[in-house]
């Protein structure tokens, strides 16, 4: 998906010639220390943040060249907030259907999701008012509503509670059986290795590690995890 | 105290890590233009000694509309700026005495009160006989102007209070309502006068002159009146804002509780952004309430004041300059901490800005033209055809230059700004003062120009004036447009937004 992918901020280089390559059908947790990378990279890939330099694909579509046809193929939840504050999750969804060409059936799929997020009650509130956790679970939604081939979570489970984490594991499980990829920027270690089948641990802006999520599992992976962020 | 906002107005000034040239130059720029202010009428004494006689008799009455214009400013802003936005200072022991403190120290970052300043500053110096104790007259307006602020602060408390109380907003509506209806009535009762000579101001205002007949005793009587309620002033808005801050914030929690019903679905792309960018717009308290007044005041008072129609176009540009600082300075804002997702979408980036584009010409329209309409109703004469035709590109040209202008600051110099609260500003309060400074300046200059068109009937040169100004706005928005294009532009506007919270 990227390659020498490098990000700068002024004199920061917040990624700094990163090769990342993920399959399709499967999950792939981005994991390393604050200021690693993770947020920058996932934001690169959603097109929302231009690469300095390098190559960034996804789904086969080229980011810098076709950013349309990019963003059409991921869904993106941002690492904060992520809702326009005084929109409301069925304004949200709608706004997302329209401008993705979603088929007419999209009011069920939107139901369907904000039911098993349980947003059905607070879907016509507008979103200043959400809690944390409610916010995190819409952007879920919003990133995984029109099924893309792509799905970036950046921090999915910060701050949302267990029926939550469960639903959102939910979906990332079937987008992988549906053949999607999917990218999880976390510092839940655990969480990561539970939904993801493999693990790319960054540091300074560079890819240090790439397992199989189970091998950061455990003691053993934790100790080993730890030892890749310094 | 006084510890406690100090501390917080040097962070506020740390915080501002652009523009700081900028900052010293305005604070220079406004000593100069103070210093102007009372020194420059000196050299006018005694030329027209029955001008200085009518202006003598203008000072109760502008006394009253210092105070009313600070009133107004304050009441609009919900209880004025605040130095630390609430939401982020609630891990803090930000006291409501320091937000009373804090909200005094900033009112003066208003042009509409600093015009006024300075305008008394400058009367004060024109009527005091030559030989006569000038400072003793600057000291009673100096007086008048800080009894002005602290009382108008303590009455936006209270009206804050009110409007906190269950059906608080109708019962303010209904006093505004009220009080509307009583300077209507006595004005087009031909009352004013009478009003104006049982005006509590006339007491203080003529106080100014005390100072010069040798009358010191009824001079320092005045002035100790005015430090009197100074003080009474400032122990009431204390006390006011301690009882606010422990009500519930009820016109925002309404907002935010409320189902809002579903719309059918957009049959176009730049229908479902305009559905969701106005809004953004109506559903903030502080947009909703500044459109409000805007679209109400300046209108009464056009109504009122029956303007002729040699100073009308200036109107448009009081009335857009206004409706810009609502959001328009900072337009991506809007979309708060949504920006990421917003650019996330699948969306020609040109069709966003011009949607934007749109909901700030709505904003600024709207006002407007309840206004210029309200103005021509009552104008005193029929215009003539070049008059007519001035206002009109007088609307024109301003609408163009401030959309302009605005979405060009709003893509430059981008803030993080939340519009949750009713206090809020799409800006910091200096950056804002610098805003409405420059738009102010440039569309009373366009309102004259335009104004000096029509009444000498140079239609010729107001369509030249009109095509050129609507060139140099349309070569703004090209560039601009331009500029909306590069990615890295719109991620770091998106980044800068976003940081809120």
């Amino acid at each position: 998906m990227t390659h020498a992918l490098t990000v700068r901020f002024g004199d920061v280089d917040a990624v700094g010639g990163l090769d990342l390559s993920v399959g399709a059908g499967r999950a792939t947790a981005l994991i390393g220390r604050n200021g690693a990378g993770k947020s920058t990279t996932l934001k690169v890939l959603a097109g929302v943040v231009p690469a300095t330099s390098g190559e960034v694909r996804v789904a086969g579509v080229d980011v810098r060249r076709d950013p349309i046809d990019a963003k059409r193929r991921t869904g993106y939840c941002p690492d904060v907030g992520g809702l326009v504050p005084r929109a409301t999750p069925w304004e949200h969804l709608q706004l997302a259907a329209r401008l993705r060409r979603m088929d007419p059936g999209w009011p069920h799929r939107a139901r369907d999701l904000l039911d098993r997020f349980e947003l059905t009650g607070a879907s016509d509130r507008v979103t200043s008012g959400f809690s944390h956790g409610m916010s995190r679970r819409m952007s879920v939604v919003l990133a995984a509503f029109h099924e893309p081939p792509v799905l970036l979570l950046d921090e999915p489970f910060d701050g949302v509670d267990p029926l939550g984490v469960d639903a959102t594991m939910t979906v990332v499980r079937e987008a992988v059986d549906a053949g999607r990829t999917v990218l999880i920027s976390t510092h839940l270690l655990e969480l990561a290795t539970d939904v993801c089948d493999d693990a790319i641990v960054l540091r300074g802006g560079q890819a240090v590690s790439r397992s199989a999520a189970d091998e950061l599992r455990g003691d053993v992976g934790r100790a080993r995890y730890r030892a890749l962020l310094t | 105290m006084i510890a406690d906002v100090r501390a917080l107005v040097l962070f506020r000034l740390d915080t501002i890590t652009r523009g700081r040239l900028r900052l010293t130059i305005a604070l220079v720029a406004l000593v100069v233009v103070a210093a102007g202010a009372v020194l420059l009428p000196l050299r006018a004494r005694g030329l027209a000694p029955a001008q200085e006689a009518d202006a003598r008799l203008l000072l109760p009455a502008a006394f009253l509309g210092f105070v009313v214009t600070a009133t107004l400013a304050a009441i609009s802003s919900a209880g004025g700026r605040e130095l630390i936005v609430r939401d982020n200072a609630v891990a803090y022991p930000v006291s409501p005495a320091v937000d009373h403190l804090g909200a005094l120290l900033l009112s003066p970052l208003n042009l509409a009160w600093m015009l006024q300043a300075l305008g008394l500053l400058a009367l004060t110096s024109y009527v005091v006989p030559a030989g006569s104790s000038l400072a003793a007259g600057l000291l009673v307006t100096a007086a008048w102007v800080v009894t002005s602020t602290v009382a108008a602060q303590a009455l936006s408390w209270a009206v804050e209070w009110l409007r906190s109380l269950p059906r608080g907003p109708w019962l303010v509506r209904g006093v505004g309502l009220l009080v509307a209806v009583a300077v209507v009535s006595a004005l087009w009762g031909g009352r004013t006068t009478g009003v104006l000579h049982a005006s509590a101001t006339r007491r203080w205002g003529l106080a100014v002159l005390d100072g010069t007949d040798g009358s010191w005793l009824t001079w320092a009587v005045r002035v100790g009146e005015l430090v009197a309620l100074t003080a009474v002033g400032f122990v009431a808005g204390l006390t006011m804002a301690t009882v606010l801050a422990r009500r519930p914030r009820r016109e925002e929690s309404r907002s935010e509780s409320r189902h809002w019903p579903r719309r059918p679905w957009p049959t176009t792309d730049a229908l479902a952004l305009l559905r969701g960018d106005r809004a953004s717009v109506w559903r903030s308290v502080p947009l909703r309430r500044g459109a409000f007044i805007l679209t109400v005041l300046p209108g009464a008072v056009a109504a009122i004041g029956r303007v002729p129609w040699e100073t009308m176009p200036v109107l448009p540009g009081l009335v857009a300059s206004g409706a810009a600082l609502l959001f328009g300075v900072n337009a991506w804002c809007l979309d708060g901490q949504g920006a990421w997702w917003r650019a996330s979408l699948p969306v020609r980036p040109r069709l966003v800005l011009a949607v934007r584009a749109v909901v700030l010409l709505e904003t600024i329209a709207l006002p407007m033209g309840v206004t210029l309409l309200l103005a021509v109703l009552r104008a005193p004469t029929r215009p003539s055809g070049a008059q007519g035709l001035a206002l009109a590109c007088s609307a024109a040209v301003i609408t163009t230059h401030v959309l302009a202008r605005s979405l060009d600051w709003s893509v430059s110099a981008p803030h993080a700004a939340d519009l949750r609260s009713a206090r809020a500003t799409p800006a910091p309060p200096a950056a804002m003062a610098g805003y409405s400074a420059r738009l102010a300046l440039m569309t009373t200059v366009t309102g004259i120009a335009f104004g000096v068109c029509g009444t000498t009937g140079r239609s010729d040169l107001t369509l030249a004036l009109t095509a050129v100004l609507l060139a140099l706005s349309a070569r703004r928005l090209v560039r601009l447009t331009r500029r909306w294009d590069v990615p890295e532009v719109r991620a770091v506007v998106v980044q800068t937004v976003t940081q809120h919270g």
